[in-house]
């Protein structure tokens, strides 16, 4: 039996993509016993989650008004916070995964885990140092939140640190039987009063509200879109809002452009996931709403609009597509939302139609506005990657994150199969060689930094006086890590590993940053090897083409 | 021991009502009407109806002879079952200690704080538990007039920060032992800012507790997952 306690200190839809590993955890090892612990103001998506043994939470509004306001000692916020944590220290966890990485979580994998095995993810030794599991967790931790490209996205991260099967199969969300039964009556309903004579009627859930105004489909694009849809019969819309005054009066406020005509549905997080069973097509931005469709595999189509993560949290739902701005001028968190503003390209309702024409109505062509992109998420080995379906993309950045996934699997020796380099050879041809000739010389440059690094470090060995130029060269060395180039993922692992370092003298140090280099080189030159492997495989993909071309012209000519 | 009075009262006295009904004078102040005081204590309640049909927790200020508690006990009946809780806070214990021969109050609905200094009242954890969950507030008038100085003491109280004094407000004994032996600082954040942020080994697995207490107080905004820890 393994008792296992995923810490979760993040929002609604966090909590919900959580399902996705407890579903492979528990399939895969029946006899594992899951905690999950949030923030109590979030428990509410915690509990509709399948296969979760307990819910365990702080408090943390009561802690923060304790802290917060003048009148109450400090004594009872601590003492509040000390009383349930200790609760869930006087457990025996076998294994405390640190979900949400973020600097509570680790502290408090730092204190829940009571040994140097039983924890996955970061968490921080007694020397306050960051002190990873395994090599995924440096993923997580240093590539993700470093590398401008995402080779993978945070779920199947999770898997890999974690070292589970992913499992797309399963019940992952608690439904209840009348909510069940009353969103098939009600939607059913709506179903036949509406279907025109010949047609099929395709149910089109629209998701108004998330909670950041820049993620929001604009007002006017849904009303457009909601025309749209009502005037072909092939659709029909239906409002999805949480019940609050707020989603209430946006709603009623679109419904009254539409003569109170339209069907509003107010569901909250119990209720929703039936009434998504029962639409044909949800759209919505980046919600909670959007990770509940995807886990009970309703297709979705995700309008992905300011600081929305898309590549680190987008859908995992093969039929499910995300439309976006051009990803080279958009932000993908808030931050850079505030230092690069939103994207100049806007989503229109033409775009959205065009799209769900071609999702639900088998149209093959997909008219697409200037500056916006279609992205459809694809299976390979190593989980699921986003490759550009339609509409515009920035050449370097498309191939980067492709080739970046690819650097990964070989770094981890994962046998990724063939997707993502028949990806890159199908969609791109030789106009890509510029960019990969200078992967290449980065390559060589980071070779050259790392050849001089270990020279300089055998030179102390001699000469103890050298130390000062060795560190200098390091310096240099780890300086590719901030660079966009390929060579960049395996030099900020070797940084993470070097900053874990503990060695209790002088030359135990030495020797182990000596093997660490040695494993960079290794890993750099896996990165060449994967440059090769996609140039060989554009040249012999053209020479198939040029061949094929050739001996189809001989056949005319005869 | 001595109990010390947090009021000056230099008159008490016990009058009846035209309805029969007793009054407290203290001080020569009628706490209840002398002609109708049940009619006074249901117009009180009246006037927070609003307040106590949303709500199923109630402090009131001031408990006199209880006519208005009894009117609320009544009230929150009717619209909330038995699923309500008062709090009465009253600094005279004579008035108090007479009130309850004449009323029988549920203690799983009524809890009285009778003659408390406001600092204790400030440590009682049921009562800043109740606190935090936003009662409605009720005044009893003549009580809140009476004892004006008493009141506003508690309603502008500001709580001591020194980590030797907080030390008062917590429970646990290990948490307790472990802040008191670095109670030289002014406030529990700088003692976190100063004696356990900058360790560079940690000795003490509680020095993870209070990392992480002290991130999760500061940092009010959501902190996505980014910046390699």
């Amino acid at each position: 039996m393994s008792n296992i306690l995923i810490i979760n200190l993040k929002r609604f839809g966090d909590i919900y993509s959580t399902a996705h590993l407890v579903n492979s955890i528990t399939t895969n090892n029946p006899q594992a016993k899951i905690s999950l612990l949030v923030y109590k103001e979030f428990d509410s998506a915690a509990l509709n989650l399948s296969n979760v043994q307990e819910v365990l939470t702080i408090d943390r509004k009561q802690i923060l008004t304790y802290k917060k306001n003048d009148i109450f000692s400090d004594g009872f916020a601590i003492d509040a916070f000390y009383g349930q944590v200790q609760e869930i220290k006087n457990k025996a966890w076998d294994k405390v995964l640190n979900y949400s990485n973020d600097p509570v979580s680790t502290y408090l994998t730092s204190y829940l885990s009571n040994s140097d095995n039983n924890h996955v993810g970061i968490k921080y030794s007694n020397k306050l140092t960051a002190k990873a599991s395994s090599d995924w967790d440096i993923v997580f931790n240093d590539v993700l939140t470093t590398f401008p490209e995402t080779p993978i996205n945070f779920v199947d991260t999770y898997h890999h640190m974690m070292n589970v099967e992913k499992i797309r199969d399963g019940q992952k969300l608690v439904t209840s039987t009348s909510h069940n039964e009353s969103a098939f009556k009600n939607i059913n309903f709506i179903r036949k009063t509406e279907v025109k004579e010949g047609k099929n009627l395709n149910i089109v859930g629209i998701q108004l509200f998330t909670s950041q105004k820049e993620k929001n489909i604009p007002r006017e694009t849904i009303l457009k879109l909601v025309k749209k849809l009502l005037e072909a019969d092939e659709y029909y819309p239906i409002l999805l809002l949480a019940p609050t005054s707020e989603e209430r009066n946006y709603a009623a406020a679109i419904n009254e452009e539409f003569e109170n005509k339209l069907v509003s549905v107010e569901a909250d997080f119990k209720a929703i996931p039936s009434v998504l069973l029962n639409v044909d097509l949800l759209i919505t931005p980046d919600t909670a709403v959007k990770h509940i469709a995807d886990l009970i595999d309703t297709p979705t189509l995700e309008i992905s609009l300011g600081a929305s993560p898309m590549f680190k949290q987008g859908l995992l739902n093969e039929s499910s597509l995300i439309l976006t701005p051009r990803v080279d001028t958009r932000a993908f968190s808030k931050k850079d939302l505030v230092k690069k503003g939103d994207s100049c390209f806007k989503v229109s309702s033409k775009d959205i139609f065009s799209t769900i024409e071609f999702m639900l109505n088998n149209k093959s062509e997909i008219t697409l506005s200037k500056g916006l992109s279609l992205y459809r998420p694809q299976l390979d080995k190593m989980g699921t990657f986003y490759s550009c379906l339609a509409g515009e993309y920035n050449l370097e950045k498309e191939v980067r994150r492709l080739t970046s996934r690819q650097v990964l699997a070989n770094l981890f020796e994962f046998d990724n199969g063939d997707q993502i380099l028949y990806k890159i050879s199908s969609s791109f041809s030789s106009e890509i060689f510029p960019y990969l000739k200078e992967e290449k010389a980065s390559v060589t440059d980071a070779t050259k930094k790392l050849l001089g690094t270990l020279r300089s470090l055998l030179q102390t060995n001699e000469n103890k006086k050298k130390i000062a130029d060795f560190v200098n060269s390091l310096d240099h060395l780890l300086l590719e890590a901030d660079k966009s180039s390929l060579t960049a993922i395996p030099v900020l692992m070797f940084r993470s590993r070097i900053e874990a370092l503990d060695s209790s003298s002088f030359e135990e140090s030495i020797k182990e940053v000596e093997s660490l280099l040695y494993e960079l080189k290794t890993d750099i030159q896996k990165v060449y090897s994967c440059i090769k492997d996609i140039e060989l495989r554009i040249l012999d993909d053209n020479k198939e083409r040029l061949q094929e071309r050739y001996s189809q012209s001989s056949q005319v000519q005869a | 021991m001595v109990h010390v009075s947090p009021i000056d009262v230099h008159s008490y006295e016990i009058k009846t009502a035209k309805t029969d009904f007793k009054v407290p004078v203290v001080n020569e102040v009628h706490l209840h009407s002398v002609y109708n005081p049940i009619k006074e204590a249901t117009t009180l309640i009246n006037k927070h109806a609003d307040v106590l049909k949303a709500k199923t927790d109630v402090l009131i200020f001031g408990l006199g002879f209880g006519y208005h508690v009894v009117e609320a006990i009544s009230f929150l009946k009717e619209h909330h079952g038995d699923d309500f809780r008062i709090i009465v806070i009253d600094p005279n214990n004579d008035v108090v200690n007479d009130c309850l021969k004449i009323h029988n109050f549920d203690p799983k609905n009524v809890i009285i704080y009778s003659g408390e200094q406001i600092e204790s009242l400030y440590s009682d954890v049921n009562l800043v538990s109740f606190l935090i969950d936003k009662p409605a507030v009720i005044p009893h008038p003549a009580s809140f007039n009476l004892y004006g100085d008493y009141f506003k003491s508690f309603l502008t109280y500001k709580a001591k920060k020194q980590t030797a004094t907080i030390c008062n407000n917590i429970q646990s004994e290990i948490l307790r032992e472990y802040i008191f032996t670095k109670s030289e600082e002014e406030n529990l954040e700088l003692m976190i800012d100063e004696q356990v942020q900058t360790k560079r080994h940690i000795d003490n697995d509680l020095d993870f507790l209070m990392l992480a207490f002290n991130h999760m107080t500061k940092d009010r905004n959501e902190t996505p997952i980014s910046g390699a820890l």
